[in-house]
């Protein structure tokens, strides 16, 4: 065994910026070690080259023109009404199953959780099927609702808004249920003492007092509907004008028309960015839902 | 104690929260103000939340006006919601998303009010608590005294026939204390029905309560008119409070053998038995030669513990028997140089000694 003299390391440079930085907020030396800095710079590239890569290949000069193509156009449109639609649904029935679980306690609840929250993990083409065995012309609830209404669902806009539901939902109603069961329900109890009975308190308490969370949650469902692919192409599939949305165009586009591929990716990418400037005070400070 | 008048409440029962039981009988008849005095975690809130309806009773019940509000032996209860109850909360929880105008409203409309008569119910409340240039504000725009008003106005606008009010001044600030204070008492003697109002400040008990219980450890130690209380303290926690030195001791003739250990003779108290014996700070004079012994003066020799400088005053902290809390102005403290460890001589005269029944269990 050789032992070595330990010796402390040598002095170094320390700015005039970096001494006044220490100074004022305590603490040791911020240099970043190589085998952290270099994987670390490998997954910026990574997740930033292919994004500017969009941006560069970008067909500025002909944005317009391939966006007002007819085929973008109508995808671009059922793709936007689909999502709020979704929304829509998502808020009526979501936030009062958000409700029941954040406020109510009873056998199984875990398990309830745990599947309404499923679809938040699940490969989304695993949702397509599932809608199309339930809500097939011989599934086993749309045999019924085509024997007795003539209602065929699969392939059709309506087929489009409950995959875009069934994988949006749960974004939904997680973020608002945490919100429910976090909140101070001191404020319940106040408004019970004035005279609220349940559901007042619900519609003149609760649901005002968590608006920035339903609101939080509303964009978040959105975005997601919005970029739905896997569930939709299963279980609508992809008539344009009728069940092709923007991702599913973009990507039949990539092969006839690369220009409008691009063109629909920047409005996604641009809605995305939306979306995360609208979350950033929840989000990019690294704070929990 | 517990038969409910007209109008009146009654609780006379038991609340089991967590590992802690409150167990109390107590009544409050209207236009009463009755003070619930005691030291946190005593149960003053878990009293008040199960008056609301926010907590049920586990054993007994609670009755307002002769109706039942919660019977646990019966089963029935009536929900927050369905009592005729004003509660004003410590830290007011005002709706911070209403403005004060819809907060004063929020009671009457759900209490089935239509908007107009709610809005105007409002007003009025409004205006009787001086809030009216107040009405478009949010309560994040109030001060605390006016958060204070607006909580009393909201619980007073659905009319109801019981007010409840945990520590209703302590989110104040001193200097606002006192002017809320004397508000309060004027709203509170203009309410009809009866009121709780829960505190562990003495002097808020004082001012505002006609009649006082305190609360140890979700049991009524002591029940009585306010100033009764604060001369004749039935523990060591209320003599604290009001700022007395509290003795237990067995009275036989003139002289009352204290349980701590020393003597007292006090002529013509006419007490038997267990007594409580109390004496105000400043009642006590110390010396530091024995001084010359009269018949109708107490005293012993004691050792200094501790000094606190007081406002204006020094506290001595006194080791007896029996101990003492001894108040002297701090010129005699260097006229006489007390320090920690002096030997002194402590004297009190028998008619500055408050001797009245004790019941054994009560002073510690």
């Amino acid at each position: 065994m050789v032992i070595r003299t330990l010796r402390p390391t040598g002095p170094s440079r320390l700015t005039a910026r970096e001494r006044a930085r220490r100074a004022a907020r305590g603490g040791a030396s911020r240099s970043v070690p190589a085998p952290l800095l270099v994987p670390a710079l490998i997954a910026i590239l990574f997740l930033v080259l292919p994004l500017a890569g969009l941006l560069i290949r970008a067909p500025w000069a002909r944005i317009g023109a391939a966006l007002s193509g007819a085929d973008a156009t109508q995808a671009l449109t059922l793709s936007l009404w689909t999502a709020t639609v979704s929304t829509a649904i998502s808020m009526v029935i979501g936030v009062p199953l958000a409700w029941v679980l954040a406020r109510t306690s009873f056998p199984g609840q875990r398990l309830l959780r745990a599947l309404v929250t499923l679809p938040l993990v699940l490969p989304p083409v695993v949702g397509g099927v599932a809608l199309l065995l339930a809500f097939g012309r011989t599934g086993f609830a749309g045999r019924y609702l085509d024997s007795w209404f003539g209602l065929t669902i699969p392939f059709t806009p309506l087929a489009v808004v409950m995959a875009e539901t069934f994988v949006a939902m749960p974004f939904l109603i997680i973020t608002v249920e945490g919100a429910f069961r976090s909140a101070d329900q001191g404020f319940e109890e106040a408004a019970a003492t004035l005279g609220a009975r349940r559901m007042a308190v619900f519609r003149r308490i609760t649901l005002p007092m968590n608006a920035p969370s339903l609101g939080a949650g509303a964009v978040l469902c959105w975005a997601r509907a919005l970029g739905e692919f896997g569930a939709t192409i299963t279980f609508a599939g992809s008539f344009p004008g009728q069940t092709e949305t923007m991702p599913i165009a973009v990507y039949y586009a990539l092969e006839n028309d690369p220009d409008a591929a691009i063109a629909l990716s920047l409005v996604l990418l641009l809605v995305s960015v939306v979306v995360l400037v609208s979350l950033r005070d929840r989000w990019l400070r690294g704070s929990p839902l | 104690m517990t038969e409910p008048g007209h109008g009146g409440l009654a609780v006379d029962a038991e609340v089991t929260r967590g590992g802690f039981t409150l167990a109390v009988s107590l009544g409050a008849e209207p236009g009463q103000v009755l003070g619930i005095l005691g030291p946190n975690g005593a149960g003053k809130s878990t009293l008040l939340s199960a008056v609301a309806g926010l907590t049920p009773v586990s054993a007994g019940r609670i009755t307002l006006a002769g109706q039942v509000l919660d019977d646990a032996d019966q089963g029935t209860f009536v929900e927050a919601a369905g009592r005729p109850i004003g509660f004003v909360f410590q830290n007011y929880r005002l709706f911070p998303h209403m403005t004060v105008a819809d907060n004063v409203a929020f009671s009457p409309r759900a209490r089935g009010q239509g908007k107009q008569a709610a809005r105007s119910a409002a007003s009025y409340w409004l205006g009787r608590l001086g809030l009216t240039g107040l009405a478009d504000r949010k309560p994040g725009q109030l001060s605390g005294g006016q958060a204070q008003r607006v909580a009393l106005a909201r619980a007073l606008a659905g009319q109801p026939s019981l007010l409840l009010l945990d520590e209703p001044l302590s989110a104040l600030d001193a200097g606002t204390r006192l002017d809320v204070q004397a508000e309060l008492k004027r709203h509170l003697a203009d309410f009809a029905g009866p009121c709780l109002l829960v505190t562990h400040d003495p002097i808020e008990a004082l001012v505002l309560a006609d009649q006082v219980v305190v609360l140890e450890h979700g049991h009524i130690v002591q029940a009585g008119p306010p100033a009764l209380i604060a001369r004749q303290p039935g523990t060591d926690y209320v003599a604290k409070l009001v700022g007395l030195n509290l003795y237990e001791g067995r009275a036989d003739g003139s002289a009352v053998a204290l349980t701590g250990g020393g003597t007292f003779v006090i002529p013509d108290h006419g007490q038997h038995g267990d007594v409580l014996v109390a004496v105000r700070p400043s009642a006590i004079v110390v010396s530091t030669q024995p001084p010359q012994s009269s018949s109708a003066r107490n005293t012993w020799p004691a050792k200094i513990t501790g000094l606190t400088l007081l406002a204006d005053r020094v506290r001595l902290d006194l080791d007896g028997p029996p101990p003492a809390l001894v108040d002297v102005t701090p010129a005699a403290v260097t006229e006489l140089s007390l320090d920690p460890g002096s030997q002194v001589w402590l004297t009190v005269k028998a008619t500055d000694l408050e001797v009245y029944p004790g019941n054994g269990a009560q002073a510690g």
